[in-house]
Protein backbone atom coordinates (compact mmCIF):
# COMPACT_ATOMS: atom_id res chain seq x y z
CA UNK A 1 0.00 0.00 0.00
CA UNK A 2 1.40 3.69 -0.69
CA UNK A 3 -0.06 6.17 1.44
CA UNK A 4 2.14 8.74 1.78
CA UNK A 5 4.54 8.67 4.81
CA UNK A 6 2.89 12.48 6.21
CA UNK A 7 -0.57 10.82 6.07
CA UNK A 8 -0.04 8.11 8.23
CA UNK A 9 -0.01 7.87 11.85
CA UNK A 10 1.10 5.01 13.88
CA UNK A 11 -0.18 3.70 16.83
CA UNK A 12 1.19 1.23 18.89
CA UNK A 13 -0.30 -2.19 19.11
CA UNK A 14 -2.67 -2.49 21.41
CA UNK A 15 -3.59 1.27 21.13
CA UNK A 16 -6.92 1.71 23.86
CA UNK A 17 -9.95 3.92 22.46
CA UNK A 18 -9.18 6.89 24.44
CA UNK A 19 -5.06 6.50 22.91
CA UNK A 20 -7.01 6.58 19.54
CA UNK A 21 -9.41 9.32 20.47
CA UNK A 22 -6.39 11.61 21.37
CA UNK A 23 -4.77 10.74 18.31
CA UNK A 24 -7.76 12.05 16.22
CA UNK A 25 -8.14 14.72 18.06
CA UNK A 26 -5.25 16.11 18.04
CA UNK A 27 -4.16 15.59 14.44
CA UNK A 28 -4.56 18.64 12.15
CA UNK A 29 -4.15 16.62 8.83
CA UNK A 30 -7.00 17.43 6.99
CA UNK A 31 -6.54 13.60 5.25
CA UNK A 32 -5.08 11.35 8.15
CA UNK A 33 -4.58 7.58 8.27
CA UNK A 34 -4.22 6.13 11.67
CA UNK A 35 -2.36 3.04 11.09
CA UNK A 36 -1.30 0.22 13.77
CA UNK A 37 2.33 -1.09 13.66
CA UNK A 38 1.92 -4.32 13.34
CA UNK A 39 -0.47 -3.87 10.37
CA UNK A 40 2.39 -2.38 8.34
CA UNK A 41 2.95 -4.39 5.34
CA UNK A 42 0.22 -6.18 4.78
CA UNK A 43 -2.84 -5.71 2.28
CA UNK A 44 -1.68 -4.90 -1.01
CA UNK A 45 -4.44 -6.00 -3.73
CA UNK A 46 -5.39 -3.38 -6.51
CA UNK A 47 -8.85 -2.40 -4.54
CA UNK A 48 -7.25 -2.09 -1.23
CA UNK A 49 -4.29 0.12 -2.58
CA UNK A 50 -7.32 2.61 -4.55
CA UNK A 51 -9.65 2.70 -1.38
CA UNK A 52 -6.14 3.65 0.46
CA UNK A 53 -5.27 5.74 -1.54
CA UNK A 54 -7.91 7.55 -2.51
CA UNK A 55 -9.74 8.31 1.12
CA UNK A 56 -9.79 11.59 3.22
CA UNK A 57 -9.46 9.30 6.24
CA UNK A 58 -9.21 6.34 7.88
CA UNK A 59 -7.97 3.10 10.56
CA UNK A 60 -5.95 0.45 9.92
CA UNK A 61 -6.05 -2.13 12.76
CA UNK A 62 -5.35 -5.60 13.72
CA UNK A 63 -8.42 -7.69 14.07
CA UNK A 64 -7.54 -7.61 17.95
CA UNK A 65 -7.35 -3.89 18.16
CA UNK A 66 -10.01 -3.51 16.74
CA UNK A 67 -12.41 -5.94 18.64
CA UNK A 68 -11.15 -4.00 21.65
CA UNK A 69 -11.62 -0.51 21.15
CA UNK A 70 -14.60 1.25 20.18
CA UNK A 71 -13.55 1.78 16.27
CA UNK A 72 -17.45 2.36 14.74
CA UNK A 73 -17.39 5.39 17.29
CA UNK A 74 -13.49 6.51 16.66
CA UNK A 75 -14.48 6.37 12.87
CA UNK A 76 -17.77 8.27 12.88
CA UNK A 77 -15.59 10.90 14.82
CA UNK A 78 -12.85 11.20 12.38
CA UNK A 79 -15.40 11.70 9.66
CA UNK A 80 -16.95 14.54 11.40
CA UNK A 81 -13.65 15.85 12.62
CA UNK A 82 -12.52 16.34 9.24
CA UNK A 83 -15.81 17.47 7.99
CA UNK A 84 -16.43 14.91 5.70
CA UNK A 85 -19.69 13.29 7.00
CA UNK A 86 -22.50 16.05 7.60
CA UNK A 87 -24.10 15.63 11.34
CA UNK A 88 -27.35 14.68 10.87
CA UNK A 89 -25.81 11.09 9.83
CA UNK A 90 -23.88 10.39 13.02
CA UNK A 91 -25.72 8.44 14.68
CA UNK A 92 -27.24 6.45 11.97
CA UNK A 93 -23.47 6.13 10.88
CA UNK A 94 -22.32 4.92 14.41
CA UNK A 95 -25.50 1.91 14.33
CA UNK A 96 -24.25 0.92 10.58
CA UNK A 97 -20.78 0.62 11.13
CA UNK A 98 -20.68 -0.75 14.00
CA UNK A 99 -22.37 -3.78 12.94
CA UNK A 100 -19.95 -3.39 9.41
CA UNK A 101 -17.05 -3.51 11.69
CA UNK A 102 -18.69 -6.62 13.48
CA UNK A 103 -18.96 -8.84 10.65
CA UNK A 104 -15.50 -7.62 9.58
CA UNK A 105 -13.71 -8.53 12.47
CA UNK A 106 -16.01 -11.83 13.32
CA UNK A 107 -17.31 -13.45 9.79
CA UNK A 108 -14.51 -12.33 8.14
CA UNK A 109 -10.97 -12.23 9.89
CA UNK A 110 -12.19 -14.82 12.70
CA UNK A 111 -14.80 -16.87 10.41
CA UNK A 112 -16.75 -17.02 13.24
CA UNK A 113 -20.19 -18.83 11.95
CA UNK A 114 -23.43 -17.35 13.12
CA UNK A 115 -25.60 -18.88 16.00
CA UNK A 116 -27.68 -20.58 13.64
CA UNK A 117 -24.86 -22.71 12.46
CA UNK A 118 -23.50 -23.33 15.79
CA UNK A 119 -27.48 -23.94 17.45
CA UNK A 120 -27.46 -21.30 19.32
CA UNK A 121 -24.83 -22.87 21.40
CA UNK A 122 -23.17 -19.53 22.53
CA UNK A 123 -20.79 -20.46 24.42
CA UNK A 124 -19.17 -22.27 21.46
CA UNK A 125 -19.20 -19.40 19.44
CA UNK A 126 -17.39 -17.43 22.73
CA UNK A 127 -14.63 -20.23 22.17
CA UNK A 128 -14.30 -19.46 18.73
CA UNK A 129 -13.57 -15.73 19.06
CA UNK A 130 -11.18 -16.10 21.76
CA UNK A 131 -9.33 -18.84 20.20
CA UNK A 132 -9.46 -16.79 17.13
CA UNK A 133 -8.53 -13.31 18.61
CA UNK A 134 -5.53 -15.15 20.04
CA UNK A 135 -4.27 -17.23 16.86
CA UNK A 136 -1.11 -15.35 15.25
CA UNK A 137 -2.84 -15.47 11.95
CA UNK A 138 -6.35 -14.46 12.32
CA UNK A 139 -5.55 -12.10 15.59
CA UNK A 140 -3.20 -10.03 13.14
CA UNK A 141 -5.53 -9.89 10.12
CA UNK A 142 -6.02 -6.19 9.80
CA UNK A 143 -9.73 -4.45 9.33
CA UNK A 144 -9.54 -1.19 7.79
CA UNK A 145 -12.01 1.56 7.74
CA UNK A 146 -11.76 4.43 4.73
CA UNK A 147 -13.72 7.12 4.22
CA UNK A 148 -14.31 8.48 0.87
CA UNK A 149 -16.11 11.36 -0.81
CA UNK A 150 -17.75 10.62 -4.13
CA UNK A 151 -20.35 12.70 -6.03
CA UNK A 152 -21.66 14.51 -2.77
CA UNK A 153 -22.17 10.62 -0.97
CA UNK A 154 -19.57 10.10 1.84
CA UNK A 155 -18.91 6.24 1.52
CA UNK A 156 -17.11 4.53 4.13
CA UNK A 157 -15.88 1.54 3.23
CA UNK A 158 -15.03 -1.25 6.09
CA UNK A 159 -12.67 -4.14 4.64
CA UNK A 160 -11.61 -7.35 6.02
CA UNK A 161 -8.74 -10.04 4.95
CA UNK A 162 -11.54 -13.63 5.51
CA UNK A 163 -12.45 -15.86 3.67
CA UNK A 164 -15.38 -13.68 2.26
CA UNK A 165 -18.90 -14.85 1.38
CA UNK A 166 -22.07 -15.04 -1.15
CA UNK A 167 -22.41 -11.12 -1.25
CA UNK A 168 -26.33 -12.33 -3.10
CA UNK A 169 -27.26 -10.22 0.06
CA UNK A 170 -26.89 -6.83 -1.57
CA UNK A 171 -30.01 -4.89 -1.49
CA UNK A 172 -32.08 -6.88 0.86
CA UNK A 173 -32.34 -8.39 4.06
CA UNK A 174 -32.79 -11.64 4.89
CA UNK A 175 -35.46 -10.67 8.26
CA UNK A 176 -37.91 -7.89 8.43
CA UNK A 177 -38.08 -5.80 11.07
CA UNK A 178 -40.06 -7.13 13.70
CA UNK A 179 -39.77 -10.74 12.98
CA UNK A 180 -39.11 -12.47 15.78
CA UNK A 181 -36.42 -14.59 15.14
CA UNK A 182 -32.97 -14.55 17.99
CA UNK A 183 -30.78 -13.53 15.27
CA UNK A 184 -29.42 -11.92 11.80
CA UNK A 185 -30.45 -8.46 12.20
CA UNK A 186 -27.23 -6.56 11.28
CA UNK A 187 -27.66 -6.76 7.72
CA UNK A 188 -31.07 -5.13 8.49
CA UNK A 189 -29.86 -2.19 10.73
CA UNK A 190 -26.76 -1.30 8.08
CA UNK A 191 -29.50 -1.47 5.38
CA UNK A 192 -31.73 1.08 7.02
CA UNK A 193 -29.18 3.31 9.18
CA UNK A 194 -26.91 4.03 5.15
CA UNK A 195 -28.28 5.38 2.00
CA UNK A 196 -26.71 2.35 0.22
CA UNK A 197 -24.96 -0.55 0.85
CA UNK A 198 -22.91 -2.43 -1.60
CA UNK A 199 -20.69 -5.50 -0.84
CA UNK A 200 -17.25 -6.29 -3.41
CA UNK A 201 -13.90 -8.79 -3.19
CA UNK A 202 -16.09 -11.24 -2.61
CA UNK A 203 -17.78 -9.97 0.53
CA UNK A 204 -14.54 -8.82 2.02
CA UNK A 205 -15.26 -5.38 1.15
CA UNK A 206 -18.66 -3.58 2.79
CA UNK A 207 -19.22 0.48 1.68
CA UNK A 208 -21.89 2.03 3.31
CA UNK A 209 -23.15 5.50 1.25
CA UNK A 210 -24.63 8.94 3.80
CA UNK A 211 -25.64 11.62 1.14
CA UNK A 212 -24.79 15.21 1.45
CA UNK A 213 -21.20 14.83 2.39
CA UNK A 214 -18.69 17.75 1.96
CA UNK A 215 -16.87 17.45 -1.77
CA UNK B 1 -16.49 1.18 27.91
CA UNK B 2 -17.23 -2.69 29.60
CA UNK B 3 -20.76 -3.78 30.52
CA UNK B 4 -21.85 -4.01 34.17
CA UNK B 5 -25.36 -4.32 35.67
CA UNK B 6 -27.12 -3.90 39.19
CA UNK B 7 -30.42 -5.52 39.97
CA UNK B 8 -32.76 -3.83 41.84
CA UNK B 9 -36.44 -5.71 42.80
CA UNK B 10 -38.76 -2.75 43.40
CA UNK B 11 -42.32 -3.88 44.55
CA UNK B 12 -43.59 -6.04 41.77
CA UNK B 13 -40.91 -4.90 39.16
CA UNK B 14 -37.45 -6.68 38.90
CA UNK B 15 -35.70 -3.84 37.55
CA UNK B 16 -32.07 -4.40 34.99
CA UNK B 17 -29.99 -1.65 35.39
CA UNK B 18 -26.97 -1.83 32.33
CA UNK B 19 -24.32 0.64 31.93
CA UNK B 20 -21.70 0.81 29.02
CA UNK B 21 -21.54 -0.82 26.11
CA UNK B 22 -23.79 -3.64 25.12
CA UNK B 23 -22.25 -5.11 22.10
CA UNK B 24 -21.50 -8.40 20.54
CA UNK B 25 -17.88 -8.80 23.04
CA UNK B 26 -20.05 -8.34 26.45
CA UNK B 27 -22.57 -11.42 25.01
CA UNK B 28 -20.79 -13.62 27.94
CA UNK B 29 -21.39 -10.87 30.43
CA UNK B 30 -24.91 -10.23 29.55
CA UNK B 31 -25.72 -13.95 29.49
CA UNK B 32 -24.68 -13.92 33.56
CA UNK B 33 -26.80 -11.47 33.85
CA UNK B 34 -29.64 -13.31 32.52
CA UNK B 35 -28.63 -15.94 35.08
CA UNK B 36 -28.75 -13.65 37.79
CA UNK B 37 -32.19 -12.44 36.97
CA UNK B 38 -33.93 -15.77 36.64
CA UNK B 39 -33.88 -16.37 40.01
CA UNK B 40 -36.74 -14.59 41.77
CA UNK B 41 -37.69 -12.70 38.84
CA UNK B 42 -40.91 -10.66 39.81
CA UNK B 43 -43.51 -10.71 37.39
CA UNK B 44 -42.29 -7.78 35.19
CA UNK B 45 -38.56 -7.36 34.67
CA UNK B 46 -37.36 -4.12 33.23
CA UNK B 47 -34.26 -3.59 31.32
CA UNK B 48 -33.49 0.24 32.48
CA UNK B 49 -31.12 1.12 29.05
CA UNK B 50 -30.57 5.16 30.01
CA UNK B 51 -26.76 4.75 30.81
CA UNK B 52 -26.28 2.49 27.44
CA UNK B 53 -23.90 3.87 25.50
CA UNK B 54 -24.06 1.65 22.59
CA UNK B 55 -26.03 -1.57 21.06
CA UNK B 56 -25.28 -3.52 18.34
CA UNK B 57 -27.31 -6.86 16.72
CA UNK B 58 -25.91 -9.05 19.07
CA UNK B 59 -27.35 -7.17 21.80
CA UNK B 60 -30.90 -7.71 20.33
CA UNK B 61 -30.29 -11.50 20.03
CA UNK B 62 -29.73 -11.51 23.76
CA UNK B 63 -32.80 -9.48 24.54
CA UNK B 64 -34.85 -12.27 22.50
CA UNK B 65 -32.81 -15.00 24.54
CA UNK B 66 -33.93 -13.36 27.79
CA UNK B 67 -37.82 -12.61 26.01
CA UNK B 68 -37.26 -16.36 25.72
CA UNK B 69 -35.94 -17.37 29.18
CA UNK B 70 -38.47 -14.93 31.08
CA UNK B 71 -41.62 -16.15 28.98
CA UNK B 72 -44.61 -15.61 31.26
CA UNK B 73 -43.23 -12.44 32.45
CA UNK B 74 -43.61 -9.06 31.03
CA UNK B 75 -40.10 -7.74 29.62
CA UNK B 76 -40.02 -3.74 29.38
CA UNK B 77 -36.98 -2.13 27.69
CA UNK B 78 -36.92 1.22 29.60
CA UNK B 79 -35.56 4.79 28.78
CA UNK B 80 -33.43 4.05 25.85
CA UNK B 81 -30.72 6.74 24.67
CA UNK B 82 -31.09 8.47 21.20
CA UNK B 83 -29.08 6.51 19.83
CA UNK B 84 -30.35 3.26 20.90
CA UNK B 85 -33.94 4.02 20.65
CA UNK B 86 -32.44 4.06 16.69
CA UNK B 87 -31.53 0.65 16.74
CA UNK B 88 -34.92 -0.50 18.11
CA UNK B 89 -36.97 1.43 15.58
CA UNK B 90 -34.84 0.06 12.55
CA UNK B 91 -35.60 -3.56 13.94
CA UNK B 92 -39.57 -2.59 15.00
CA UNK B 93 -38.56 -4.37 18.52
CA UNK B 94 -41.73 -2.38 19.69
CA UNK B 95 -43.49 -5.20 18.05
CA UNK B 96 -41.77 -7.90 20.39
CA UNK B 97 -40.91 -5.74 23.54
CA UNK B 98 -42.98 -2.71 25.80
CA UNK B 99 -40.62 0.37 25.27
CA UNK B 100 -40.95 2.78 27.36
CA UNK B 101 -39.19 6.40 26.20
Amino acid sequence: MTIPDNRLFWLPTGATTEQVLNLVETTEHPTPVFAEEACRGQFDDGYTTHVAETARAGFILTTKTAWSINLSSLAVRLALKTGLLPAKWSVDADVALREAVANAILHGNLAVPGLTSLSRNLDEQDRIIGAGLENPQRGQKPVMVFWRSVSGVAIVHVLDDGDGFETALDGHSPISPGDEVISGRGHLIMKSCSRFQHWSRSGRTVSLGFPDAAP
Amino acid sequence: MALSHRIDRQGSETVLHLTGDFTFSENKAFRGMIQDLEQGASSTVVVELSKVDNLDSAALSMLMLLKEKLTGRTLILRRPPEKISRVLEVVAFDKIFKIET
